[in-house]
């Protein structure tokens, strides 16, 4: 019940951030470059990609598939994240962290952000290692057999 | 699921969501470039005042709210064009021509700086916004038609 309940919280904040981004490539870019980290080669490339695979692991958390690959990424996703925000607030950058609206008037980054993202990233790594996915996974169901299987190899 | 497994499941997730990313980019009407480098634009924010200054001097202001709203009233002089209108080349080239573009929204600067940056981007460095807008222009005793 638990790790169904922070699954499917962490797949909420994943399709509200991808919502706020979809089909803004632009808004997107001009978020990623005012972080001053990436090469300018890359920015366009990140812009394009980043909202839809915060949409896939959306869906993905929400329906329970492939569970432990999707809370991998987001950990890894939102340490990245922290780490980025981290770096703004310490360089004293002023601009919109992006995270859930690419409005240009938002204020800077704040403490919240930056805790947002470390609390997301260190309940991605505990569910990961706990190996709970709740219940209405899709997963329970796919992976059923083949653990079936690997439990009975280990009891034999 | 061994670690392995999940990598492989994570490098599935990461090829899906970069194919449905390029596959959603290719069909925008005007995407972003993929092989230019993306440099930060600068900001460049003017007040109605300073508008109106610049627009005395010959520079024109754009106006990026609805046509009924441009309608209704707009500054004197200003062109209509939605953020995500269509910038065909001949446009960019009437426009660069015009000394500096002033764009402003309703009060907000979200959507004016939305068509700055789409011009800034097709190449325009003549561009700024106003802020508070055509509330602050119409408010300020500007022009007005």
């Amino acid at each position: 019940m638990r790790a169904s309940i922070l699954r499917i919280l962490m797949a909420w904040i994943w399709l509200s951030a991808a919502g706020a981004k979809w089909g803004q490539t632009l808004d997107m870019a001009e978020v990623i470059a005012g972080y001053r980290i990436l090469p300018p080669e890359l920015v366009p490339l990140l812009a394009v990609v980043l909202p839809p695979l915060e949409l896939i692991l959306g869906l993905t958390l929400l329906v329970g598939f492939l569970v432990e690959s999707s809370l991998l990424l987001s950990g890894l996703l939102f340490t990245i994240f922290a780490a980025a925000i981290g770096q703004g607030m310490w360089r004293g950058i002023d601009i919109n962290c992006g995270c859930f609206s690419l409005e240009s008037t938002a204020n800077g980054f704040t403490w919240a952000h930056l805790v947002l993202n470390l609390v997301l990233a260190a309940l991605a790594f505990w569910l990961l290692k706990t190996g709970e996915r709740g219940m209405l996974a899709a997963d329970n169901v796919l992976w059923r057999e083949q653990e079936t299987v690997a439990e009975v190899d280990e009891g034999g | 699921m061994s670690w392995a497994d999940r990598i492989l499941g994570a490098a599935f997730l990461l090829a899906l969501a970069a194919s449905l990313g390029f596959w959603h980019h290719s069909r925008q009407p005007q995407p972003l470039p993929l092989r230019r480098p993306y440099l930060l634009q600068p900001r460049v924010e003017f007040s109605a005042e300073e508008a109106h200054h610049l627009w005395k001097a010959g520079s024109l202001l754009v106006d990026t709210r609805s046509p009924e709203e441009f309608g209704e009233a707009h500054a004197e002089g200003a062109w209509n064009l939605q953020p995500d209108a269509h910038l065909p080349p001949d446009l960019l080239r009437l426009l660069k021509g015009k000394g500096m573009l002033v764009i402003y929204a309703q009060a907000e600067l979200g959507p004016a700086k939305t068509l700055s940056r789409r011009l800034r981007h097709a190449g325009l460095t003549n561009v700024g916004v106003m802020k508070g807008g055509f509330k602050a222009w119409n408010e300020g005793g500007f022009p007005v038609r």
